[in-house]
């Protein structure tokens, strides 16, 4: 038995609301009552959930429970959140378990320092979209913002765990000062992906903006397009690397096709970025 | 009238030891009490020790270089966040909190009075303006003059007389043209040479471009100083600051000063030896020994506290190196023809071999030094740590089973180059209120500070005897501003401007002549929109220089 509740939206807000209460860990063991008066933040009003949404619980595959009461210790409801939310912030921010999908776009900070479980975005992302994100997996129908798994300014770390999959294009500083993790973009990808990256994996797909990987210490950035290195970077092969081959059938697995890939491809490996110790890498396809 | 009843008292000033007195205030004083007195507020301080409120000695709490690392350190700000109350504002940042929140915390720890360490006189508008939004502190600037170009014109000119007298004109107008309480140097020369693209100097460097030597600058301030009365000896941040082996310059430097009055300020970075491979050990006991025979100089620590910090200093060559040594951010300020800036944030770690000696260094020069009276405790905030860390080092120096066991946590090689785990002093609660209050006051010439005797101000900090000594001093009972409750239990109740500290010496009220031609010649403002104007500090005291 799956317990699912669904949020629809009534109204757009005229002003972004501050939606970090909606996630699935916060919504558990709730009444109807209780979830309708989750405060919501909009401007300096604190406001209630039941300002913008209309509830609804719903057992499947299973005999309705009597009181709607969410008891499970476990097992946690899927949330739904159905409506265009461009406007609704912190979307499933800090969420550490349980299934999230969203059926429109999203606001700034969605998913963001999430540490597990997994939110599905059926529209577009806004900025900051995974920002600082430590685990779980988040999944854009559409297209992401510019900071995708960024670090907040100032902070030296940004992404350090998880997993990024965008169907659509990333904005500009995509895995800025990502420290482990994987994202994946399926279209095109604004400038400086990768900057000051400090470990893990960005997969662009389409055409990537200018100066890919722009003082990137270590990590590996993988470009499907041909594109053009800052001069920082010098090559050092042409090979076919073991992971791809893994990486894409791990994609696969997560319902996320590239479209043309193949498991064969071969890459030119470039080494980067010399000013900080060019231990990074970007491959850049070859067999395209 | 307000009473404080009942409470153990520390007035180190006037001799008394945590004995239970009544402490009668009126108008924001404290009078002699008497029967026929009508007492409106009665506070009961029993299980309480009663203080003067904690002056700091040396702090950057505003200012320019004070509000450009706020703006570039917004990681300082996101996990730091104080809600405003009824009367209370709101406020960020850590390592460098917003001015009111400044204010506040400085008041929760029981502090009453601070003074901003270092302000170039063309900044001292700024620094004025933040500390007119620092609330519940009565406060002061000492200006900067180590790296001055027009201070070393006049110590380039041969008549000995006329130099002299000009010189003491020029600190008196710099002085009073920033409505500041002291003068500080900073590297002395060095600055300077780093702007004309010259190395690190020593004493004996000549500094282009009139060839004077950081000894000769020192020699003639430290005789202006003496020779103006100003209540606060000359503010030294000595020259070669966080290298290896300087305590040789730092040493010397107090040869060449002894007799004068002058404050060594954060000590602990100016301590260190050399060790054959070039790191730093500990040189704390050979600074100690020699202030110990010289009751004339005073000093403050710099106390290291791990964790996040961020460096700001007039020293911007010293800046550039840290900045190059931890790959950090950093902002360089050239301040025209009066000195140099620079900020780089910091991480002290304990298991950073280097980090961990420093810590050392500081607590073994608090223990190692044997009249209180000559020693401040400070942190330089935020260069060493926030001054929010006051308690946690107050603990570390009254308990010795709690200092050691923080000395096994730190980078196993610390021991080979530190003593720190040879001593056994532990502070005592008048050793403490010395340390925090009337040894600062001492030094600064605050006569009506410090203190909890008949006429002196109603600056007064209660605090709740716990055997865990950091949570005693985190969280005062009551703390009074001039005879006002304004912090019960750590809370802020009431909001409002202190008084601005500031000395009229007697010299010159405007700049020389030939000096006011370089003036218009080549700084970037008006000789006439240079002064501070009396509309900037709604409540000044002048302490008399006498």
């Amino acid at each position: 038995m799956k317990t699912e509740i669904t949020l629809r939206l009534k109204e757009q807000p005229s002003i972004p609301v501050e939606a970090e209460s909606i996630n699935p860990e916060n919504l558990k063991g709730k009444s109807l009552k209780e979830i309708y008066h989750l405060p919501l933040w909009s401007g300096n009003r604190r406001q209630k959930l039941e300002d913008y949404f209309e509830v609804e619980i719903t057992e499947s595959g299973g005999e309705a429970e009597e009181a709607k009461v969410l008891q499970s210790e476990d097992n946690l409801a899927k949330v739904v959140l159905a409506g265009d939310l461009s406007r609704f912030k912190r979307l499933g921010q800090g969420m550490a378990a349980g299934e999230m999908e969203i059926r429109g776009s999203v606001g700034f900070h969605a998913g963001a320092s999430m540490r597990g479980g997994v939110l599905r975005i059926k529209g577009n992302a806004a900025d900051w979209l995974g920002a600082h994100m430590e685990g779980g997996q988040i999944m854009v129908e559409g297209s992401a913002g510019h900071f995708v798994g960024a670090a907040y300014r100032g902070k030296t770390q940004g992404m350090s765990g998880g997993t990024i999959l965008i169907r659509g294009s990333a904005g500009q500083m995509t895995g800025s000062r990502m420290r482990r993790g994987l994202i994946a973009v399926g279209g095109d990808c604004g400038d400086v992906p990768g900057f000051k990256m400090l470990a893990g994996t960005i997969l662009i797909s389409g055409a990537c903006g200018i100066r890919a990987g722009a003082n990137m210490r270590r990590g590996t950035i993988v470009l499907l397009q041909p594109t053009r290195l800052l001069p920082s970077f010098y090559y050092n092969c042409c090979y076919r690397p073991v992971f791809w081959g893994i990486l894409v059938q791990e994609l696969r697995q997560k319902g996320f096709e590239l479209p043309h890939a193949d498991q064969d491809f071969s890459f030119q490996r470039f080494s980067g970025d010399a000013n900080e110790g060019g231990k990074g890498e970007i491959l850049i396809c070859q067999s395209n | 009238m307000l009473k404080i009843v009942n409470g153990q008292v520390y007035d180190p000033l006037n001799g008394v030891n945590g004995e239970v007195r009544e402490i009668v205030i009126d108008h924001g004083m404290i009078v002699e009490p008497s029967p026929d007195q009508k007492i409106s507020e009665t506070i009961n301080a029993s299980g309480c020790v009663v203080m003067p409120g904690g002056i700091e000695i040396h702090s950057h709490i505003a200012g320019a270089k004070v509000n450009s690392a706020r703006s570039m350190c917004p990681e300082d700000h996101y996990d730091h966040f104080k809600v405003s109350t009824a009367g209370i504002r709101s406020g960020t940042g850590y390592t460098v909190p917003s001015t009111f929140l400044t204010g506040y915390e400085y008041s929760r720890l029981g502090y009453t009075t601070a003074f901003e360490a270092a302000v170039p006189p063309l900044e001292a508008r700024h620094a004025h303006e933040e500390l007119e939004d620092t609330p519940l502190l009565d406060s002061g600037i000492y200006t900067l003059m180590g790296n001055n170009y027009m201070i070393m014109k006049v110590l380039s000119e041969q008549d000995e007389i006329g130099r002299r007298e000009r010189l003491r004109d020029l600190v008196t107008w710099l002085l009073t043209s920033s409505k500041g309480y002291a003068v500080k140097v900073v590297n002395p020369g060095g600055v300077e040479s780093w702007k004309w693209s010259q190395g690190s100097v020593d004493l004996d460097t000549r500094v282009p471009p009139f060839g004077i030597a950081p000894r000769k600058l020192l020699q003639e301030l430290v005789e202006v100083i003496r020779e103006l009365k100003l209540p606060h000896g000359l503010h030294l941040h000595a020259n070669h600051l966080g290298e290896a082996g300087n305590f040789i310059t730092t040493l010397e430097t107090m040869r060449t000063l002894e007799g004068y009055p002058v404050h060594f300020t954060h000590l602990q970075f100016h301590s260190y030896g050399m060790t054959k491979k070039g790191g730093i050990r500990s040189a704390a006991r050979e600074i100690a020994e020699y202030l110990n025979g010289h009751p004339e100089f005073t000093c403050d620590i710099g106390q290291i506290v791990f964790g996040p910090a961020t460096t700001m200093t007039a020293d911007s060559p010293m800046q550039f190196r840290l900045h190059q040594m931890t790959g950090n951010k950093w902002i360089n300020s050239d301040v025209e023809m009066e000195t140099g800036s620079g900020i780089v944030p910091m991480m002290y770690r304990p298991s950073v071999l280097f980090n961990a000696i420093q810590w050392c260094i500081g607590l073994e020069l608090l223990l190692l030094i044997k009249n209180p009276w000559q020693i401040v405790l400070t942190t330089d905030h935020p260069n060493a740590g926030p001054f929010t860390s006051y308690p946690q080092i107050i603990r570390l120096l009254m308990d010795r089973d709690y200092r050691n066991s923080v000395l096994e946590q730190l980078h196993p090689k610390t021991v080979n180059y530190t003593h720190l785990r040879e001593l056994d002093r532990e502070y005592s609660l008048e050793e403490i209120a010395i340390v925090t209050r009337s040894a600062p006051a001492r030094a600064l010439g605050l006569s009506h500070k410090g203190r909890l005797g008949i006429g002196a101000e109603a600056d007064v900090a209660i605090y709740r005897i716990q055997d865990d000594k950091e949570k005693m001093f985190a969280g005062p009972a009551y703390v009074l501003k001039g005879g006002k409750v304004v912090v019960r239990d750590g809370e802020v109740l009431q909001s409002f401007a202190g008084k601005r500290l500031i000395v009229e010496p007697d010299g010159a009220k405007t700049l020389l002549p030939d000096l006011a031609r370089n003036f218009a010649d080549y700084y970037s403002i008006e000789l006439s929109n240079y002064a501070v104007q009396d509309e900037y500090l709604s409540r000044p005291e002048v302490i008399p220089c006498i």
